[in-house]
C-alpha cells in the first residue's frame, strides 16, 4: 500500500476519533464525563451516557461503515459509479415489509410493537437478498440481468407502498414517510449488538475481497484468467454487501445519499484499488454519519431534525466540490 | 455560626416542600393533553409540548419539542421534565421507551376520537397532576353538554375537505376524527363508505351528494376563499354547492377530541339544522 | 510420452454451439512450448471462439482440451492462471487503476509477495517505465496494449523469464510501426530462450508471415488450413478463404511469403 494513502487513512481514523469524542460532549443535556467515570447507576447523569448517547454514536459509526461499504462494493461489483444499496431494491423490500407491518392490523403487545418495523425490515431485506441470490444463480451471474430485476422489484416495492399508505390512515403514514426519511433514534442495546455482530464480520470478510474486487475491475473475463471464480466471488459479495445494507435498513429507516457519494469521493481521494478504498469508505461514511446525527439531534434542540436530510445537505456540496476539482485537474 | 446554620436547614427545608409541593416540570405531546393542562391551570408547570399542540396561543411560548413520531430523546430530556403526559398516539415510540427507562414517568392518554373519552382524558392527567378539583367542575360541565346533545339523527349528509396545498384537496373517510364528529353531532359522512383521507374525485363528491360541505379556515385560505371552492370540480353540481352550504370549523376544537369538542358539536349541529336542506 | 505431454496444450475435436448456432467444429490443434502459433481467418470465422475455448473461458459443447495432459476444467483456477495467460484485444475499466497496479493485478495468482526487481525487468523490457505512473484510463490505445502485454508476461514470470502458454488477441492492433515491431520480437525471442508458447490471432498477415512458426486458418468455425508460413500463405488458400484479390511474393531477404493486395 501506498505510504500517502496509510497517511490518509491514519488521518481519517483519528478524524473518526476526534468526531466521536466532539459527538460525545455535545448534546442537548448538558453532561459531565465524571458522570460517566463514577458509573453510578442510580445517577441519571450515568443513565442518559450509558442508555441514550453512547449507544446513539456507536449505531451512527457502525452503521455509517456499513451502508458506506456496502456502496463501495455494490460499485465495484457492478463497475458502474452510479450503482448504490437501493440499486437491488434491498431497501424497498425491507421499505415494503415495513409498510405492510405498519398498515395491516397484527394485534401485538405495544412493547412488541416497538420491534415491528426493525423485524419487518429485516425480514423483507432478506427476502429480497435471498430472491437476488437465486436469481442471479439462474441469470448465470449477469449483472446487468440483475440491475434491471432490481429495477423491477424498486417499482414493484415502490407500488405495493403506494397501495398501503393509500389505505392507511394518517397515523400510519406519517410514520411510514417518517420511517423511509432514515432515524437514528432507536438506541437500545439489544439493536445495536445485534447490528454489530452482523456489521462487523461482515466488514471483515469484504475487506478479504479487496483483492477480488480489484480483479473484477478488469471485466469478468480478464479476471477468470487471473484465476478467480467470478460468478461464485459476484454471488458472494452480493449477499455480503446486501446483508450489510439490511442490516443498516433495518435499525435506521433509509439513509439515502451515503452509499452513493462516500465511495464515490474517496475514489476520487485514494483512487480505485479496493484495499484502501473500502478501510478509507468505511472510516468517512463512519464519520459522516456520526458528524449528520450529532447536528441532527442537537440544531434544532430540544427537537430532532430527520438525519437522512443533513447527511444530503452536508456531504453534497463537498461531493461537488470534490467532482469540480477532478475536472479541473484533468484540464490542466 | 450555629444560628447561621439552623436558619439554613430551616430555608433549605422550606425551599425543598415547597417546591416539591408545587412544581412539576411537564412535557405535554398532543394538542388535546396539552388543551387539558391549560384547563386545569397547569401551564406554568409546562416545560416543553410537541408541534401538534398549538392551542391556546399562550403554549406557543413553551419549547417546541418536534413532531410526536420524531422526538428527541436528549432534547427532551435536556428541559429536565419530571413527567411526559402524552397522547397514545405517539405510540410506539423508542425515545418514549428511554424516557421511562431514565425513571421519568410516562402517562398515556388515549388517542381514540370519541366524545366519551374525553372525560377520560381529563381524569387520567388531572389524576397525574394531582388536580382532580380543577377537573371536576371541567368534567361535570363537559358531561352536561355531551348528555344535552341531541341523539336524533339528522338525515343531513356531511362531507368534510381538508387542503392543505399539494396537488388534491382530501375528503374524510370513515376511521377519522372528522367522521367521529360528524356522526356525534348527530349528522351522516356523506364519504362514510371510503376509509381515511382519500383525494376528492369529481364523479365521487357527486355521488355523495353532500347536503352541507364542512372545511376548515386554512383550507379556506388555500382554496383561495369560499367563492373558489364552488368552483371545484363537482362540488357546484352537488346540493350543498347549489345552496352554497358551507360550515366552516375550527379544526383543533372539533377534530382534536380535546375540552372544546364537545362545545365544537353542539355548535356544528345547531349550525347544521340552521342551514336550508332537504 | 509424458514429457511431451506436460509441454503441450491441446484441443481435441472441439465444438462450440451458442445460442443453437454453430460456432466452431471438429477444431483440434495443439501449441507446443516453444513455438510460435498464429491463428489468422477472416472476421467471424470463431478466432476469438477458439480462443476463450483453449484459455477455459468457454467449455466447449463438445470435446476436450488438455493441459499438460489434465482436462482444463479439472485445473484449480488459481494454478491455472499460474500457466496460460490471456491477452485480449481491448480491456474496459470503468474504476481506472494507475498502469503499475494494472501490471501488478498480474502477479494475483501467486501467493509470495510481489518480487520489485521483476516487475522493473518486465516494464523494461515491454517499455512501459514511462508509463507506470500513469492513470491506465488515460492512456492510448497503444500504451494500454503495451501494458497489457507487461501484466500478462508478470503473470506467467517464472525465476528467469515467463513459462506457459499466451495468448493474444490481436496485441498489436493498437500499436505503431516500431511497437508492433518491438512487440513481436519481444514475443519472439521468449519463445526461443523459455518454455513459452504463444498463440496469437493477427489480422495482419505480414507479421504473422515474419514471426510465426505454425499457422492455423480458420474458417466458419472449422481449420481449413494449417501448418507452416510457406505452407499456409499461399495465393491458392488466401484467395478461397478470404475472397481477397491479392499477390503473394517472397520476401526479399528472409525468403517469407509476403501478402500485397492487388488494386
Amino acid at each position: 500500500m501506498d505510504k500517502r494513502y496509510q497517511v490518509y487513512l491514519a488521518i481519517l481514523l483519528l478524524v473518526l476519533i476526534g468526531s466521536i469524542i466532539g459527538a460525545a460532549n455535545i448534546g442537548p443535556v448538558h453532561l459531565p464525563w465524571s458522570a460517566l467515570l463514577n458509573a453510578d447507576p442510580q445517577d441519571m447523569d450515568f443513565q442518559i451516557w450509558t442508555n441514550i448517547r453512547l449507544p446513539r454514536i456507536l449505531l451512527a459509526v457502525i452503521i455509517g461503515i456499513a451502508l458506506s461499504v456496502s456502496g463501495t462494493v455494490m460499485q465495484g461489483l457492478f463497475r458502474n459509479p452510479l450503482a448504490d444499496p437501493g440499486l437491488l431494491g434491498i431497501s424497498s423490500g425491507a421499505g415494503l415489509a415495513v409498510a405492510i407491518a405498519l398498515v395491516i392490523p397484527l394485534g401485538l403487545p405495544a412493547f412488541l410493537s416497538l420491534w415491528v418495523p426493525v423485524i419487518a425490515a429485516f425480514i423483507g431485506s432478506l427476502l429480497v437478498t435471498l430472491l437476488i441470490y437465486q436469481l442471479s444463480g439462474l441469470t448465470k451471474g449477469n449483472l446487468s440481468s440483475l440491475l434491471l430485476i432490481g429495477i423491477a422489484i424498486n417499482a414493484l416495492g415502490g407500488a405495493a407502498v403506494g397501495i398501503l399508505s393509500w389505505v392507511s390512515n394518517d397515523q400510519q403514514l406519517r410514520q411510514l414517510s417518517l420511517w423511509g426519511m432514515g432515524s437514528l433514534g432507536q438506541t437500545q442495546w439489544p439493536l445495536i449488538i445485534i447490528s454489530m455482530c452482523l456489521i462487523i464480520p461482515t466488514i471483515v470478510l469484504i475487506q478479504c475481497y479487496a483483492k477480488q474486487l480489484n480483479l473484477l475491475q478488469l471485466g469478468e473475463e480478464d479476471a477468470h484468467y487471473l484465476g478467480i471464480n467470478v460468478h461464485k466471488t459476484q454471488r458472494q459479495l452480493l449477499i455480503l454487501s446486501a446483508l450489510l445494507v439490511g442490516t443498516a435498513v433495518s435499525i435506521s429507516g433509509i439513509i439515502g445519499f451515503l452509499g452513493l457519494v462516500i465511495p464515490n469521493a474517496m475514489r476520487l481521494i485514494f483512487g480505485n484499488n479496493h484495499k484502501v478504498l473500502l478501510p478509507a469508505s468505511a472510516l468517512s461514511g463512519a464519520i459522516l454519519l456520526l458528524v449528520a446525527d450529532t447536528i441532527a439531534r442537537t440544531m434544532v434542540q430540544p427537537a430532532e431534525m430527520p438525519v437522512g436530510l443533513l447527511t444530503s445537505l452536508l456531504g453534497g456540496p463537498w461531493f461537488f466540490w470534490l467532482i469540480l476539482k477532478e475536472q479541473w485537474k484533468r484540464r490542466s | 455560626m450555629k444560628l447561621a446554620h439552623l436558619c439554613f436547614a430551616t430555608l433549605s427545608l422550606l425551599v425543598t416542600t415547597v417546591s416539591a409541593q408545587a412544581k412539576e416540570r411537564i412535557i405535554s405531546i398532543g394538542g388535546d393533553v396539552t388543551e387539558i393542562i391549560f384547563a386545569l391551570g397547569a401551564q406554568d408547570e409546562l416545560v416543553g409540548r410537541d408541534t401538534t399542540s398549538n392551542q391556546p396561543a399562550a403554549v406557543n411560548k413553551v419549547k417546541d419539542i418536534g413532531y410526536m413520531r420524531q422526538l428527541n430523546t436528549e432534547g427532551i430530556l435536556s428541559l429536565k421534565p419530571t413527567m411526559v403526559i402524552t397522547s397514545d398516539l405517539a405510540q410506539p415510540s423508542a425515545v418514549l421507551e428511554q424516557i421511562k427507562k431514565v425513571g421519568i414517568p410516562v402517562v398515556y392518554v388515549s388517542g381514540k376520537h370519541s366524545l366519551q373519552v374525553i372525560p377520560q382524558k381529563v381524569e387520567t392527567i388531572a389524576k397525574a397532576l394531582h388536580r382532580e378539583k380543577e377537573a371536576k367542575p371541567l368534567q361535570d360541565k363537559m358531561n352536561k353538554t355531551i348528555a344535552a346533545l341531541s341523539s336524533k339523527q339528522l338525515p343531513v349528509k356531511v362531507i368534510y375537505i381538508m387542503a392543505h396545498g399539494g396537488m388534491s384537496n382530501l375528503v374524510a373517510g370513515r376511521d377519522t376524527a372528522a367522521d367521529s364528529a360528524i356522526h356525534d353531532a348527530g349528522l351522516q359522512n356523506g364519504m362514510g363508505t371510503s376509509l381515511h383521507y382519500q383525494p376528492m374525485s369529481q364523479e365521487g363528491i357527486i355521488a355523495a351528494a353532500p347536503d352541507i360541505i364542512m372545511t376548515d379556515s386554512d383550507a379556506i385560505k388555500t382554496i383561495g376563499g369560499a367563492d373558489n371552492l364552488w368552483k371545484l370540480p363537482g362540488v357546484s353540481m352537488t346540493p350543498a354547492g347549489k345552496k352554497h352550504n358551507l360550515i366552516v370549523i375550527d379544526q383543533m376544537a372539533l377534530l382534536g377530541f380535546g375540552i372544546r369538542t364537545p362545545d365544537a358539536i353542539k355548535d356544528l349541529r345547531a349550525k347544521a339544522e340552521a342551514l336550508p336542506h332537504g | 510420452m509424458n514429457n511431451q505431454l506436460n509441454n503441450r496444450l491441446e484441443g481435441k475435436n472441439i465444438h462450440l454451439i451458442k445460442n443453437n448456432q454453430s460456432i466452431l467444429s471438429d477444431v483440434s490443434i495443439t501449441l507446443n512450448q516453444g513455438e510460435f502459433i498464429t491463428l489468422i481467418g477472416p472476421n467471424g470465422a470463431g478466432k476469438s471462439s477458439l480462443f476463450k475455448v483453449l484459455t477455459g473461458f468457454y467449455h466447449p459443447t463438445n470435446g476436450e482440451c488438455y493441459l499438460k495432459g489434465v482436462k482444463l476444467q479439472d485445473w484449480r483456477k488459481k494454478e491455472l492462471a499460474k500457466e496460460r495467460a490471456v491477452m485480449k484485444q481491448q480491456s474496459q475499466i470503468t474504476f481506472s487503476l494507475s498502469a503499475i497496479d494494472i501490471i501488478k493485478l498480474g502477479r494475483s495468482p501467486w501467493a509470495e509477495p510481489i518480487n520489485k526487481a521483476m516487475i522493473d525487468e518486465v516494464t523494461e523490457m515491454t517499455e512501459c517505465q514511462e508509463l507506470v505512473n500513469k492513470d491506465y484510463a488515460f492512456l492510448s490505445g497503444g500504451e494500454q496494449q503495451r501494458i497489457q502485454l507487461a501484466r500478462v508476461l508478470v503473470q506467467l514470470w517464472r525465476e528467469q523469464g515467463p513459462s506457459g502458454w499466451l495468448f493474444l488477441d490481436e496485441p498489436t492492433s493498437a500499436l505503431d510501426l516500431y511497437h508492433q515491431q518491438q512487440m513481436l520480437r519481444l514475443l519472439k525471442k521468449l519463445v526461443q530462450n523459455f518454455p513459452l508458447s504463444v498463440c496469437m490471432v493477427l489480422h495482419d498477415l505480414n507479421l504473422a508471415s515474419l514471426w510465426s512458426d505454425q499457422i492455423y486458418l480458420l474458417n466458419k468455425g472449422s481449420i481449413v488450413a494449417k501448418g507452416n508460413v510457406q505452407e499456409v500463405l499461399t495465393e491458392e488458400i488466401l484467395k478461397t478463404w478470404y475472397g481477397a484479390d491479392l499477390q503473394i511474393i517472397q520476401h526479399q531477404e528472409y525468403q517469407k511469403p509476403y501478402v500485397m493486395l492487388s488494386l
